[in-house]
């Protein structure tokens, strides 16, 4: 799958950003390829990297208690492991591949914060982009925790 | 516009999901969601738009179960 700006422009870890910068990141990061069942990164471990759906879905799925839950599904332009990214904390959940087949553009911890020393810029508005996605995330969790249950109308 | 959307199911059944489209939910549209088909029931802004992106929370219910093929 080749990487284009007009690709890239629809992920909003890359809002605000220009087509020249889009070129550039795209050459930063690699295009993976999932097939349905494939973990993408498990709960726990100790991995970096930052993951933007560009095609397919993926779930996240907690493996926490004895019973594995399902939390959510992940479709294009979503990114995932940005946790780990920040903090270079353990992966708070595991993520697998749904669809039939999913591509991922993929970026190491070291070569973003290599390229965002280089380009200040770009470094600014993507951790931007990363705390408004974070913030998005929290705002669904409150409303999706104050939902009904257990099959009601609404 | 780009739009993202959050959309969940009443009944806590069904997982949500998190996707970026370039059409508006609206009220009333059935959407697949979870190998479930859905209507939309509410569409909320979440948070003001910003630049190309609005941030839309969509709740919606489950109308139908989807049949599986019959194998022959």
């Amino acid at each position: 799958m080749e990487i284009t700006p007009s690709i890239l422009h629809t992920a909003d870890l890359f809002a605000g950003l220009g087509e020249a910068q889009l070129a550039a990141l795209a050459m930063v990061g690699q295009v993976s390829v999932f097939h349905r069942g494939d973990v993408i990164l498990r709960e726990g471990e100790q991995s970096t990297s930052v993951y933007v759906v560009l095609k397919g879905q993926v779930e996240v799925v907690s493996e926490l208690t004895e019973n594995t839950t399902s939390l959510i599904i992940l479709g294009a332009g979503q990114s995932f492991g940005e946790m780990s990214l920040l903090d270079a904390g353990p992966r708070s959940a595991t993520i697998r591949c749904l669809s039939p087949e999913a591509s991922l553009l993929t970026f190491s911890r070291n070569d973003l914060l290599a390229f965002w020393e280089q380009e200040s810029r770009v470094g600014y508005k993507m951790l931007f982009n990363i705390a408004r996605d974070l913030a998005f995330k929290l705002r669904i969790r409150n409303l999706t925790n104050a939902l009904p249950r257990g099959g009601g109308d609404l | 516009m780009i739009y993202k959307v959050s959309y969940v199911i009443v009944g806590g059944q069904h997982r949500g999901m998190v996707i970026n489209q370039d059409e508006a939910p609206q009220v009333g549209n059935r959407v697949e969601l979870d190998e479930q088909v859905c209507e939309i029931i509410e569409v909320q802004e979440l948070v003001p738009s910003m630049g190309d992106f609005a941030y839309l929370h969509v709740t919606c219910r489950p109308v139908k179960k989807k049949r599986k093929p019959r194998s022959s």
